[in-house]
């Protein structure tokens, strides 16, 4: 007893004396620099060349879209130190740290009846730890598809954000035949592989936008001489006129929970804001002024939208809440704002603002508090958040080339890029996530 | 056997108080200076320029200090304290700062410089600690230096703690270790409310500054939060990195960073 007593004794003085003498300070700036990253070929035992190719491949796939989300810096293959065999078991993080590795990623993949079992390991080198081991089952052709769902375990362990890179985008595509414009609309992998077009370029398409199961996309078209929106079920190709509204309806989107589409509706000089309940096809209206209300977007919860009115003399983004109707104005004003988005972690709301002859991509929070330019050029608009709301893509008119373009950039105004595509692209839509 | 329980219990509890309260009543004491005052005063026996081979025989044949003390001193006190058992106690207070001035020979000239000063107006004991007293240190703070000079007679324990006293970190030097950890921790941009997500790391140092353990001491939120802990990674990859590992910080001053506590706060940077 005595011994428990003295030894507790002990413990608390001891503890008391190196409070003493421990020394406290606080960082409070640190550097925004990428993670450096270095990606491995998975190791397989006795792989085809095909194999090999497809390691190749998925090993490519996930190193482009890391590179592009702006916030990793893939080191150069050339300086790795280790073979993938080197790594089956665990790799040698002091041949890891002389080339300021910090995150490495190893696997393995075993051939298991022409199906393909894929271990994928993340190290922490700086820390000398495994931080994730996940395994995926898959069969050939899906390799690419595996590479984003990758890419997305990675992004979301290192970054705490959930992933977009198992994503798509919608868009129009604007090509030239025969010394004619044909706009199609078109759906590709965020990365811009597997582009499919889903309209003819017959008729004028523009403002595509997806259902968030990604079955239906909802644009207005030129289809029936006065613009008007369709719905378009992707995989049937059937299209429904939204044949209530004699005038033109334009700019739709759909509910979170793809239940409810919203659209603007113009008659008499002036527009309003409807929404339609996509199972029921019964129609409400939501704003009724002499104003023009247009571009509504919803909220990630569905409760409320946020739309562009000139009801307060110019365009301006206000929010309305649609159990109360309570309509708020949230821009601060000195420009033109329009074609606002939630994005869909809530906290912020992205839009075009056009100011002394230049275009702007800004975001705000959602009360309209912190406006930050994160993007300008001559001509640019219509941005649309990645599904983790990290990340926006919009649409640039290149001045030099007169040509239309994708852009992505990072909510924190970094990373500014182009998303390739054959031919000239606007509009753009980004999906939700693919289902797992 | 309970009651035998319950006394030893309140005995310990007693004893446990006396030690947390002595550091809260004397939360200072680690900077007062009244070992500075006889390390300086035994510096200066052996003239402003002393050296460490003197500091060393001082120690080996204490019979002679008193030979080689200046003049002044000796004069002033024996002056003061005639009697032969006053003598004998000034002996022992000017034995300890030997063995103090043997570990700090290496100190500084200006301490050496500080130390005539001192040495001339060694009666009065006020005017000792008020002259060492480091630019910083307030009255107040002189006032309980009184004090513990008391009770670094009596109790030789928080003497001990006094010998980090010369090792005290400076401005400059907090600056510069700020500046080291600021350009080791990558800090991860663009997450959400990352300025409530604060991690406190705590890391032990070897005395070359090579890290011997780093481990998370305390965050704001959960670490179940997966936002947090990804900051709290950031930050022990900060302390881990390279850059840091070593940390160079002022190795005579080891008693004073051997144990940190380093909070990561975003805040400031994000606003």
């Amino acid at each position: 007893m005595k011994k428990i007593f003295l030894s507790l004794f002990l413990l608390l003085t001891s503890i008391n004396i190196s409070f003493a003498e421990t020394l406290e300070i606080s960082i409070t700036e640190g550097e925004v620099k990428k993670t450096n990253i270095a990606i491995s070929n998975f190791y397989m035992e006795d792989s085809s060349s095909k194999e090999k190719k497809m390691i190749a491949n998925i090993n490519a796939v996930i190193t482009n879209n890391l590179k592009n989300s702006g916030l990793f810096e893939a080191i150069d293959k050339n300086a790795f130190m280790q073979k993938p065999f080197d790594m089956r078991f665990r790799p040698d993080f002091s041949s890891w740290r002389p080339i300021n590795t910090e995150i490495l990623i190893t696997g393995k993949v075993i051939n298991i009846n022409n199906k393909y079992k894929i271990e994928m390991y993340i190290w922490d080198v700086t820390r000398q730890k495994q931080i994730l081991a996940k395994k995926y089952m898959i069969s050939y052709p899906s390799w690419r598809r595996l590479s984003h769902l990758i890419s997305d375990d990675i992004y979301t362990r290192i970054t705490g954000e959930t992933g977009y890179f198992d994503s798509r985008i919608l868009f129009v595509s604007e090509s030239k035949k025969d010394g004619r414009r044909i706009k199609r609309i078109a759906i590709m992998d965020q990365d811009g592989a597997n582009i499919k077009y889903i309209t003819n370029g017959k008729y004028i398409a523009l403002t595509p936008r997806f259902s968030p199961d990604k079955k239906k996309i909802a644009y207005m078209s030129y289809k029936r001489g006065v613009p008007a929106v369709f719905l378009h079920d992707i995989k049937t190709g059937k299209i429904q006129f939204l044949g209530k509204f004699r005038n033109m309806t334009y700019a739709p989107n759909f509910s979170p929970d793809g239940s409810k589409m919203i659209f603007a509706y113009a008659e008499k000089g002036n527009s309003n804001i409807w929404e339609m309940n996509v199972e029921t096809g019964r129609f409400r209206q939501i704003t009724k002024n002499k104003h023009i209300d247009t571009s509504p977007a919803y909220a990630p919860d569905g409760e409320s939208i946020v739309f562009t009115s000139d009801r307060t003399g110019s365009a301006q983004i206000h929010t309305l809440n649609l159990n109360s109707g309570v309509v708020k104005k949230i821009s601060p004003g000195g420009g033109v704002y329009t074609t606002p988005v939630w994005s869909p972690r809530g906290d912020l709301i992205a839009y075009t603002k056009q100011q002394q002859g230049k275009f702007y991509i800004g975001v705000m929070n959602i009360d309209g508090t912190g406006e930050r330019l994160i993007s300008n050029s001559f001509l640019e608009e219509g941005p649309s958040f990645a599904p983790n709301g990290r990340s926006i893509v919009f649409s640039r008119n290149d001045i030099s080339s007169l040509k239309t373009k994708l852009m992505s950039i990072d909510i924190t105004g970094y990373n500014l890029r182009e998303v390739k595509t054959p031919h000239g692209a606007s509009d753009p839509n980004w999906s939700s996530l693919n289902k797992r | 056997m309970k009651k035998s329980l319950l006394i030893s219990l309140s005995a310990h509890l007693l004893l446990m108080l006396m030690f947390v309260g002595i550091n809260f009543i004397f939360p200072k004491t680690v900077e007062v200076p009244p070992r500075v005052v006889m390390d300086v005063a035994l510096a200066v026996d052996k003239g402003a320029k002393a050296k460490k081979t003197k500091v060393k025989k001082q120690k080996k044949k204490p019979a002679q200090k008193k030979k080689k003390e200046p003049k002044k001193v000796k004069k002033k006190v024996v002056k003061k304290k005639p009697k032969p058992q006053k003598k004998k106690q000034v002996k022992k207070k000017i034995k300890k700062p030997v063995l103090k001035a043997k570990q700090k020979s290496k100190t500084k000239a200006k301490k050496e410089i500080k130390s005539k000063k001192v040495l001339k107006d060694l009666k009065p004991k006020k005017k000792v600690i008020s002259e060492n007293d480091t630019k910083k240190t307030t009255v107040k703070k002189k006032d309980k230096s009184k004090k513990v000079i008391n009770d670094v007679k009596k109790s030789p324990n928080v003497s001990k703690t006094n010998s980090n006293l010369d090792g005290k970190l400076t401005k400059d030097d907090l600056i510069e270790l700020r500046n080291q950890i600021k350009q080791c921790w990558k800090v991860p941009a663009g997450i959400q409310n990352a300025e409530n997500l604060v991690t406190k790391v705590k890391v032990a140092l070897k005395p070359n500054g090579k890290i011997i353990n780093a481990e998370i001491y305390s965050t704001s939120i959960s670490t179940s939060n997966q936002f947090m802990r990804v900051m709290s990674e950031s930050a022990l990859r900060a302390i881990l990195s390279d850059g840091c590992n070593p940390l160079k910080l002022p190795k005579s001053k080891y008693k004073q960073w051997k144990n940190i506590i380093i909070t990561f706060d975003p805040k400031q940077m994000l606003n």
